[in-house]
């Protein structure tokens, strides 16, 4: 009896102790996290221009959000781009994963290298190259379109309303390839190599093996980048910034875009900050459906 | 041990503890008091709970990307306040605005920043910036008497001056004459009017086989703001719609739209993507001759043309619809409301607006709103030529959103959309004048 009693004082002792150990990250992540994000939903209902006092606005900010077309063709913008760029640098990474996987090591060390490097380059600086790339009259890739003979393919990819949101969805999903190809190809080598060797005995060429083996083991690491792809490409604002500062006219002002042109160009922050909770909500719909979309068995080796 | 009710206790008043911190940080910084307006105070001794003798520590954003006479300033601020202030420069950029309002809202504000005297409504609506007028009329109004003309008005708003000048800007056009003549075409070295431009564009066009007119995309909004100034039949009507009394659907507004957009679909380089030109590809087009006419500011026109090499340039003015006036302002400065230390920014603006700093400016081709400058430039008077006609007030300025669309969005949203984009337009019209 007294050593059950000694024992439940030393783990309540120890509990409290670990508890006091993970004060200070409490601490920070509050701080940097919860009360952010606590104060942005109750500016949300405030009228505020950053700088006197503020007002209790009720709903009026959310009343005025359905009847806002620029941000609410915004949001569209927003979830094209997030789907678009997160399609292209899945599909694209887990290909890139798989043909490197069937490289040497020292080659498939130097590929690896080259396409994880768009993925350490600033995306203000991505945006800045791809200014001149797709410059109309001058940039690369026209150039290279007329070489070829292929005039009719020429755009002026930045400033056409149809063309402007797939080249920011391209160039977003290109940049992050590199970043799903590594964590593809980590998911990959750490398969057991006997699977492969007895897919080879039974005759699998590697598409099959791709097809059968890699993909439905490695589903948990997509359905991983899956997630963060789509979150990292709708709080994306420096690149569509960079290269197009929502234009031509609103044809891609994105989210991000906007919430910032309504806080800080026309004062209205509590407005911008009922925007900011309504992508919250947006953005937690869109991942719980991709999640459910790509749930599927686990498979254990 | 602990019970999953205790933990959630315990957790709660976590956070209760971490939020009552935040809002008790917050209620300190957020305290804000307008700066005082004593003018002529000392700057050294104003520094709260800085040790004596040690120097004030400053933050300026003077200088625009794309102004090189502003880097040689910064250089001469920082060393005629080097006993005296440790002063840090920020890059003025596209993001400017942002940079202001965010710091002014933490209690961090830039000491001084470059900004548009016209455009002050966006912070002067919500008290952001200091009232300068005390400073300007203290000591007789020694300070004020520097400016030339009316030039402190743009910056005035309720008679108060939020912003001093120090360069009367308006756009004007830089014409590649070798081209011209080969096209045959002559401007005139008086204003242009707006048939005569089109017509001349199109000349080029057909004998030369050019796209004539570069505009750098941040600039295209200057089309329809010069023609929705120049448009109307007379200066009431003119005054009328800037003060928001004629809707922007009016056929004369519409008229001065639809120029805008005929401009851009017949004869702005490069043709299709006109809208998204870099100033750099502009730069480089005028120079190897694929454009006839480069479209630029008063302000930056002397050094365009020497970069250029071209030997034979004429300086044109802007293209006006019917009255003759050309949009402008000036480029000026302005501080903060919640800056610690006012007198130190005033004392920082008066030696960046002295005829020592502006001289610069001057030898480098560019007009400004002082007097006590010179220049030895025979072609001086040609990018000061058409200041008699800037005309400051426009509709924009009835609201930020206004301002954001006619600025920011005009004339894209008017070549893609057409006329329903007028109706947002229209609505913040209306708003604005209720």
């Amino acid at each position: 009896m007294k050593f059950g009693k000694q024992s439940s004082a030393l783990t309540l002792k120890t509990r409290l102790l670990g508890t006091s150990f993970l004060i200070p990250a409490l601490l920070f992540i509050g701080a940097t996290m919860v009360v952010p994000i606590g104060w942005n939903a109750v500016l949300s209902f405030a009228t505020w221009n950053g700088m006197g006092a503020m007002k209790a606005a009720g709903w009026s900010n959310y009343t005025a959000f359905f009847q806002d077309t620029v941000t609410l063709k915004g949001f569209y913008y927003s979830i094209f781009i997030a789907v678009v760029s997160s399609a292209i640098a899945v599909l694209s990474g887990l290909l890139l994963a798989l043909l490197i996987h069937r490289t040497g090591r020292r080659e498939g060390a130097f590929y690896r290298f080259v396409f994880f490097a768009p993925a350490m380059m600033p995306l203000v600086v991505i945006g800045l190259l791809f200014t001149f790339v797709l410059s109309p009259d001058t940039g690369l890739l026209n150039h290279v379109l007329r070489a070829m003979g292929l005039q009719s393919l020429e755009h002026a990819w930045l400033a056409e309303p149809g063309i402007v949101l797939w080249t920011i969805a391209v160039i977003g999903g290109w940049r992050f390839s590199g970043f799903v190809m590594m964590l593809a190809y980590t998911a990959i080598v750490a398969l057991p190599g006997s699977l492969f060797e007895a897919a080879k005995l039974e005759g699998l060429g590697y598409v099959r093996q791709a097809r059968l083996i890699i993909l439905p083991l490695i589903m948990p690491t997509i359905r991983l980048v899956t997630m963060l792809m789509l979150i990292l490409s709708f709080k994306t604002y420096d690149i569509v910034w960079a290269m197009t500062r929502g234009g031509p006219g609103d044809f891609s002002r994105t989210v991000p875009v906007r919430m910032l042109d309504v806080a800080f160009r026309y004062n209205e922050f509590g407005y911008s900050a009922a925007i900011s909770v309504m992508l919250t909500i947006v953005v937690s719909v869109i991942i719980a459906l991709s999640r459910k979309l790509t749930k599927g068995n686990v498979y254990e080796y | 041990m602990l019970k999953r009710g205790k933990a959630a206790k315990l957790l709660t008043v976590l956070l209760g503890t971490t939020l009552a911190i935040a809002a008790c940080g917050k209620s300190e910084e957020g305290a804000y008091a307008p700066a005082s307006a004593s003018a002529g105070a000392s700057a050294t001794a104003s520094a709260p709970g800085g040790k004596s003798g040690e120097k004030l520590k400053l933050t300026l954003m003077i200088a625009p990307v794309d102004d090189p006479s502003s880097k040689i300033e910064e250089q001469m601020v920082a060393e005629h306040f080097k006993d005296k202030y440790d002063i840090t420069f920020k890059a003025w950029d596209s993001n400017a605005e942002k940079t202001l309002k965010t710091t002014i809202a933490a209690s961090e504000p830039i000491d001084v920043a470059m900004y548009w005297p016209g455009a002050m409504e966006t912070f002067v609506d919500s008290d952001m910036a200091l009232d300068l007028t005390p400073y300007l009329e203290a000591d007789d109004g020694a300070w004020k008497k520097t400016f030339v003309g009316n030039a402190l008005a743009a910056g005035t708003y309720d008679g108060k001056v939020y912003a001093v000048p120090y360069a009367a800007v308006y756009p004007l056009l830089e014409v590649n004459k070798d081209i011209t003549d080969k096209a045959g075409v002559v401007f005139p070295d008086g204003p242009l009017s707006w048939d005569d431009f089109m017509k001349a564009l199109a000349t080029i066009k057909e004998k030369t086989g050019i796209m004539p007119l570069g505009l750098y995309k941040d600039w295209g909004a200057w089309v329809p703001r010069n023609n929705l100034i120049t448009v109307w039949p007379d200066e009431q009507t003119r005054s009328d719609f800037a003060a928001g009394k004629i809707p922007f659907t009016d056929p004369l507004a519409v008229k001065a739209f639809d120029a805008s957009k005929e401009l851009y679909d017949k004869f702005v380089y490069p043709g299709k993507g006109a809208l998204s030109t870099t100033l750099e590809q502009v730069n480089v087009a005028f120079k190897a001759g694929k454009i006839a006419i480069k479209a630029d500011v008063n302000i930056l026109a002397a050094q365009s043309v020497k970069e250029s090499g071209l030997p034979n340039v004429q300086i044109v003015s802007w293209p006006i619809m019917g009255l003759n006036h050309v949009l402008g302002g000036s480029n000026g400065y302005m501080i903060p409301a919640n800056v610690p230390h006012p007198e130190a920014s005033v004392e920082i603006i008066k030696y960046l607006t002295s005829a020592e700093v502006l001289q610069k400016r001057v030898d480098a081709g560019a007009p400004v709103t002082v007097s006590g400058v010179k220049s030895d430039d025979p072609n001086f008077a040609l990018y000061a030529k058409d200041i008699a006609n800037i005309q400051s007030e426009e509709v924009m300025h009835l609201s930020t959103k206004i301002t954001d669309i006619l600025n920011a969005k005009m004339p894209a949203s008017y070549i893609f959309n057409g006329k329903s984009s007028l109706e947002e337009l229209e609505k913040l019209r209306l708003e604005a004048i209720k």
